[in-house]
């Protein structure tokens, strides 16, 4: 069968450190100002504010990146198929094709794609991260892979090879013997916005 | 900027792009001629190096370093022996950018404007290190030696160029004033006296054996966030059904994965312990059996002078058997461990007894008055430790920052006595720190014969200077440490102490809020351009650093810049090469019975050197004169604190003469963002955690008329800083809190605010039991 | 005189055109980090000007083919300057797409490798096919021997071409799950009551100017039958606006609230209400004969439903764009960074955006400027070439000689 590579984060583990942020970054050559994975608070107005009033409270941490839709709404509308759904259940951009229209932009319901709106910035002054990364010029849209350099050479994305809460599993849903299949078998989990129907890979464990 | 490709290198690629791939291809290649800079880079030439980052989160972790073109391009977390301690943090992973940082200090400079006002001229290095040692000559002449001290802090755990190890030798070699410590060390202090240890030993269970405790009291330790490495461990017991107590007044990510945040008022951690030590004794939760025979518990104390009753050396406990006090090792007795006896007509009591009357007053009632926190909390954490075995406390310090917290500490290693919660799997006891227990931490190498610094707790050190007394200081060498950041009363420093320096040399990778007073500053080799042996943190290993990239720019390690000044001073012998020092290091009787040398430690990198799991005390012996675990202090008896008290802090308490004029306490906490003050300048740090704020809980902000985002001064009779207030429910009503290590405000500091009163028996800085007001500004 | 008026016009616009391309030459060697754009809001006045002008297009010649398709002899006159009108909207709005790409020279993969899922792909084909049907249409017209059956086929043709090239300019938005104010079946629906009432709108205004201008004389019953259908127009806007408004409003279902609140007292609340203002003031000017019969009270109603058509395009847009489904902080990686300075640096530009914000800079409003001038320079010399007497092929259709 297909590969239908997936992602489980548990949100129990989750410590909201931005380490996957940073490490996001890093292996995947992404400028400054930009941002692949993120990690964002529910709970108050800011980052790491609460909700609720001391010393009622509430927080959680939600890292969010691509979610690798099984029903994309980005790959639909990209008119010139720079962005296409992999074989391995990816969701993947074409960096040499995109006409940096933003369509795809407008269609994530996640906010997960970045626009490369000035001459990348990066500091230090060269390029970082892994060989096998595609360059991204001004202009194009771009975002996560699942860290394909990597995980197409047996890896796996640099996000879960660096969570220090060892809060991200990242495997073939299609597997049931994986270990993403195996936790989502054994404890509830969550989708975002799983109203809009995009049935994301990326599943949250609570 | 790289990256960019040149023309040749281009079509080379096009052709193997177009050889290989077929699909995609055609339909762009008519355009592909526009983008040229895209074709999909070659493989090029890599290596991968792996070195230690070690900062003080004390966490010690093995990066894989990969170099591409001689340029460092990743970092990864490196494979341990156990697989369990491969880690990497978010700052860990931001060296790439502290190595190429734009602002990083490329060239020793000297200064040309006044103190602080940022005018520098380059220097080479001859230049500056025939200056400093002809000044240090000058100034060891007419003052003697100690007119200069070598200030450091926690900034490296390398051996030859941290804080922790070469600058011991450079002070020693040059039998200067070694001004440390003084940070994070009271708690300790308490709770490491009743085992005989020192302050940082090794003596808590291994992090990787913490998943098998049962109750795990986090207290004031923002752990997931400051010891973010060691985070899945405590997580991994709690889903194993461990029941996770976190004690701190601020709502932290560590608190809020706790089944039960204990939100005590600021100061008031002893208290509490004592409310958990008064539920213990009374009702019958104490573990009998290790509480006498494995502590002073039993140990008679004479009333008259309430040191213990002694035959010899001998404490004396009670035989229930045979009706008299006997030595407390005296086979085949049942000594009693509480009660009240007249021994040769002095009559006495059992420690036991004496904890019992102090703590009787702390019944959960009056703790929840004094702490805020409701008895069924006390009652509830206190019988979760004693019967939901094992269990363990650590530490953090956030409660150490009182004036008074040595008697937490205390009261902690108590709690843990009594319930039985040491020596056994599953047990945490306060912190585990490997590097700087005596079996590994070589002091011969450190001080070598013949060479004797003079120690001087850092808190001291304004106060030295200001009064010339004891020693006559007039020349500051600072290395790993952000000094005027990471110390309290920073006004103090600049207005009575500076004028008094007639140098300042400063070592560090960028301009910070220290360097910027500095007479002579030198540009620091960062961690991956130095090899060395790194001094273990929070991980059972003996450690070795290899170096990624030669010093970028002008940058030298420490160790080189100690050996040119040392030799300019005919001292160069005692600066030996790396593998000379190394190997000289390691000749400690502990690595000789394990077989680790430097060739094999230089091969391996991370070597186990302690056994697996580590749990020390399982004998149930300690380092104690007695072997027991001597809870009751005899050496504190004068200041009435043999056994943990509650006492107000000096500021922090309600009954502080600044309560009325600053209602508000400031605290002032790690953050994930910095290790202490270190990586305050990462750009991808700081596209996160922008800017300085103090954070107010709203009710406190609007009692104000202060906004959300306003900006704000924070002041006492100290000093003041400037910076935004931002609304924050984490923080309880009472308190203003601002992240701890920011270089620099727009205007002032807080540190300004700080002060750096202490208490004889601990000389340790208390950054939270400080008083402030905020208002608009 | 005439002529010197029209030189002048054409040496405003000239200059106004110029200035328009070298703020784009400036936005291609800079980056679209020149515009107000960023990772939340990624689209702006480009798009809602694109938007805009696609309904000016579509109304003009929905309104004119109807003439023809129904054979309503009174609208004829209307016919070729409602024809020439819709072939320069559409040209503006495709300037506006170009403009709006981050990648202009790689424009044409949507030739190349166009993707038939993305309605983007359907607006290219359907634009194209109505752009040469427009043009041939305007050919016919041009054409004295044209025969009224060859022009009804084109018509014929023309009309569902321009109903549905706003409906795909509509679903280009309305399709979208991500986009709470845009994800409605009504879109295209309204989308097209738009292009009608601001097409037919500007239409009145050019018809009002050439007649001015003397060019191309106009009954004035024209204008009082074209304001009557406008009237009507409008109410069914207006009606439309207020039924998707009604529908979100009644069950209050609260994340889509949060976006409907934007309009009704949030930040684009003046788009909002100035868009039903503008709305209701020409419904009360049309709605009475006597008022529709003065062609000056006619322009006046015309440009404020213009005016009123393009904030509604102003909050259509935004209204989706400005808040993230997810709503959490620090929120979205706006994209832009400055590179700060280094030596003893205190602040680090702030790099997120929980909710959006918008202000076009002074690059996009001259591009877009430029694009209205170049707009309208096309349409003088075209209206001068086609309509105009003094060109041998018109004198016909023309109700008025006309002395220099």
């Amino acid at each position: 069968m297909a590969k239908k590579y997936g992602m489980v984060i548990d949100l129990k583990r989750c410590i909201g450190c931005h380490t996957c942020a940073i490490a996001c970054k890093l292996e995947n050559n992404v400028p400054m100002g930009l941002f692949w994975n993120r990690v964002l608070t529910r709970g108050g107005p800011g980052l790491d504010i609460p909700e609720g009033s001391y010393p009622y409270l509430k927080r959680e941490y939600l890292p969010v990146a691509c979610q690798h839709c099984e029903n994309a709404p980005c790959v639909k509308v990209c008119p010139v198929g720079a962005t296409y759904k992999d074989p391995d259940g990816r969701v993947l951009i074409n960096y040499d094709r995109c006409i940096g229209c933003r369509y795809c932009m407008t269609a994530c319901p996640y906010n997960a794609r970045v626009f490369n709106w000035q001459e990348p910035l990066r500091i230090p002054g060269h390029s970082y991260g892994s060989q096998g990364v595609p360059d991204r010029k001004r202009g194009v849209v771009e975002k996560c892979s699942f860290c394909q350099q990597l995980v197409d050479a047996g890896g796996e994305p640099f996000c879960v090879t660096c969570c220090p809460a060892r809060a991200r599993k990242f495997g073939d849903l299609n597997d049931p013997e994986s270990e993403v299949s195996r936790l989502l078998r054994e404890r509830p989990a969550e989708r975002l916005l799983e109203d809009r129907g995009t049935r994301p890979q990326v599943y949250y464990l609570r | 900027m790289s990256g960019r490709i040149s023309r040749r290198t281009f079509l080379k690629g096009a052709a193997v792009l177009a050889a290989t791939s077929g699909v995609s291809w055609s339909a762009t290649k008519a355009y592909r001629w526009l983008s040229p800079a895209e074709a999909a880079p070659l493989a090029r030439e890599e290596k991968v190096v792996r070195t230690v980052c070690s900062p003080n989160c004390w966490q010690t972790c093995n990066h894989l370093v990969t170099v591409r073109e001689g340029k460092v391009v990743k970092i990864a977390p490196a494979p341990m022996p156990d697989p369990e301690y491969n880690r990497i943090c978010l700052r860990g992973l931001t060296h790439i950018q502290r190595l190429y940082h734009p602002d990083r200090l490329k060239y020793p400079m000297r200064r040309i404007g006044e103190r602080g006002e940022g005018k520098w001229e380059r220097i080479s290095w001859d230049e500056a290190l025939d200056f400093i040692a002809g000044k240090f000559k000058e100034l060891r002449d007419k003052y003697g030696p100690q007119a200069i001290a070598v200030v450091h802090q926690s900034g490296n755990y390398g051996l030859l160029n941290g804080g922790y190890g070469g600058a011991y030798r450079f002070a020693g070699v040059l039998e200067s004033v070694l001004a440390s410590g003084s940070v994070d060390q009271a708690v300790s202090i308490g709770f490491s006296s009743a085992l005989g240890t020192g302050i940082f030993d090794a003596y808590c269970n291994e992090c990787a054996d913490w998943v098998n405790a049962r109750t795990i009291i986090l207290w004031g330790s923002a752990c997931a966030e400051s010891q973010i490495n060691e985070w899945h461990f405590i997580w991994e017991a709690v889903e194993k059904g461990a029941h996770l107590v976190v004690i701190d007044p601020i709502y932290t990510t560590t608190a809020q994965k706790a089944h039960t945040w204990v939100n005590l008022r600021p100061g008031t951690d002893i208290a509490f312990a004592l409310g958990m030590l008064h539920v213990i004794i009374t009702r019958g939760l104490v573990d009998k059996e290790f509480t006498l025979n494995k502590t002073c518990a039993p140990f008679l104390v004479r009333e008259d002078n309430r040191l213990f009753l002694r035959q010899g050396e001998k404490p004396l406990v009670w035989d229930t058997r045979s009706g008299r006090a006997v030595p407390y090792d005296t086979p085949d007795i049942v000594p009693a461990l509480e009660g009240q006896f007249e021994v040769n007509g002095v009559k006495c009591t059992t420690a036991f007894s004496r904890l019992k009357t102090v703590v009787q007053d702390y019944n959960p009632a009056k703790v929840a008055e004094i702490t805020g926190v409701s008895p069924e909390v006390v009652v509830k954490v206190a019988t979760l430790l004693a019967t939901n075995r094992p269990g363990g406390i650590k530490f953090g310090f956030g409660a150490d920052r009182y004036h008074h917290a040595d008697l937490l500490g205390q009261a902690m290693i108590t709690l843990l006595g009594l319930t039985g919660n040491i020596g056994k799997s599953g047990n945490i006891l306060g912190m585990f720190f490997a590097g700087f227990d005596p079996m590994v931490y070589n002091v011969n190498w450190l001080l070598p014969r013949g060479t004797s610094p003079k120690m001087l707790p850092l808190i001291q050190l304004q106060d030295t200077v200001i009064r010339q007394n004891p020693y006559p200081i007039k020349a500051f060498y600072i290395t790993c440490s952000n000094l005027l950041v990471q110390t309290s009363d920073r006004n103090r420093w600049l207005r009575e102490v500076w004028p008094k320096l007639e140098l300042v040399v400063a070592v560090d990778q960028f301009f910070n809020n220290t360097l910027n007073y500095a007479d002579i500053i030198l540009p620091a080799a960062h961690y991956y351009e130095t090899e060395e042996i790194v001094l273990s943190g929070d991980v059972p290993y003996v450690l070795y650093r290899q170096k990624v990239i030669e010093p970028l720019w002008e940058a030298r390690p420490d160790w080189e810049i100690y050996r040119g000044i040392a030799s300019r001073l005919g001292l160069g012998q005692y600066f030996g090469s790396i593998e000379e020092e190394c190997a000289k290091w390691l000749d400690m009787p502990l690595m000789r019975q394990q077989g680790i040398d430097y060739q094999r430690l230089k091969k391996e990198q991370a070597i186990r050197f302690l056994p697996k799991p580590y749990i020390p005390w399982q004998d149930g012996k300690f380092k104690t004169p007695t072997g027991r675990l001597e809870f009751y202090l005899e050496k504190k008896v004068p200041q009435g604190e043999e056994l943990p008290v509650f006492k107000w802090p000096l500021e922090a308490g309600p009954d502080s003469p600044q309560a009325a004029k600053y209602p508000l306490i400031l605290i002032t906490r790690h953050e994930k963002f910095r290790v202490h003050s270190q990586y305050e300048n990462q750009p991808w740090l700081r596209e996160i955690n922008p800017e300085p704020f103090v954070d107010l809980n709203p009710q406190e902000a609007r009692k104000r008329g202060i906004g959300d985002g306003d900006l704000v001064e924070v002041f006492n009779d100290r000093g003041h800083v400037t910076l935004r207030c931002r609304y924050n429910e984490a923080i309880p009503p009472g308190v203003a809190h601002i992240q701890q290590g920011w270089w620099f405000y727009r205007d002032g500091h807080h540190q300004e605010l700080t002060h750096a009163r202490y208490k004889e028996n601990t000389l340790n800085y208390s950054f939270f039991d400080v008083r402030v007001e905020v208002k608009k500004v | 005189m005439r002529d010197k008026g029209y030189y002048l016009w054409l040496g405003i616009l000239s200059v106004l055109s110029v200035l328009g391309l070298g703020a784009w030459i400036y936005q291609v060697t800079h980056g679209l980090v020149v515009t107000g754009m960023r990772n939340i809001v990624t689209w702006g006045l480009y798009i809602t000007a694109f938007m805009f002008l696609v309904g000016l297009s579509a109304g003009g010649i929905i309104v004119s083919s109807s003439a023809t398709v129904f054979n309503l002899p009174q609208f004829k006159p209307a016919a070729r300057p409602a024809v020439l009108l819709s072939v320069v909207s559409i040209l503006m709005a495709t300037l506006f797409i170009f403009v709006d790409l981050g990648r202009p020279d790689r424009i044409l993969n949507l030739l190349t490798s166009p993707k038939l899922n993305s309605p983007l792909i359907w607006d290219v084909i359907i634009i194209t096919l109505y752009l040469t049907l427009s043009l041939y249409y305007l050919y016919l017209m041009g054409q004295p021997e044209t025969g009224e059956g060859r022009l009804r086929v084109v018509a014929a043709l023309a009309l569902p071409t321009a109903i549905l090239v706003h409906s795909v300019t509509a679903w280009i938005f309305g399709l979208q799950i991500a986009r709470p104010t845009w994800h409605s079946a009504l879109l295209a629906p309204l989308f097209v009551v738009s292009a009608l009432d601001s097409g037919l709108a500007l239409l009145l205004l050019v018809l009002l100017g050439l007649d001015r201008s003397g060019w191309y004389r106009v009954d004035k019953s024209l204008f009082s039958t074209l304001g009557g259908v406008l009237a009507v127009l409008i109410a069914v806007d207006v009606f439309f606006v207020f039924s998707e408004v009604l529908t979100a409003l009644y069950p209050a279902e609260e994340r889509l609230m949060r976006y409907v609140n934007l309009l009704l007292k949030g930040s684009l609340a003046p788009y909002f209400w100035g868009e039903i203002l503008l709305a209701v003031i020409p419904f009360l000017l049309l709605v009475f004969r006597s008022n529709r019969e003065k062609p000056g009270l006619v322009g006046l109603a015309a440009s404020l439903v213009v005016i009123g058509v393009f904030l509604k395009r102003i909050w259509l847009l935004f209204s989706a764009l400005l808040i993230p489904l997810l709503p959490y902080a620090p929120g979205v990686p706006l994209g832009s960074y400055l590179w700060p300075p280094f030596e003893f640096t205190r602040y680090y530009p702030v790099a997120w955006g929980l909710t959006g914000k918008y202000t076009p800079t002074w690059v996009e409003i001259g591009i877009f400027i430029g694009i209205f001038a170049f707009g309208g320079l096309l349409f003088m010399v075209l209206a001068r070439a086609i309509l105009a007497p003094g060109t041998p092929k018109e004198s016909q259709g023309v109700s008025c000689g006309l002395t220099s």
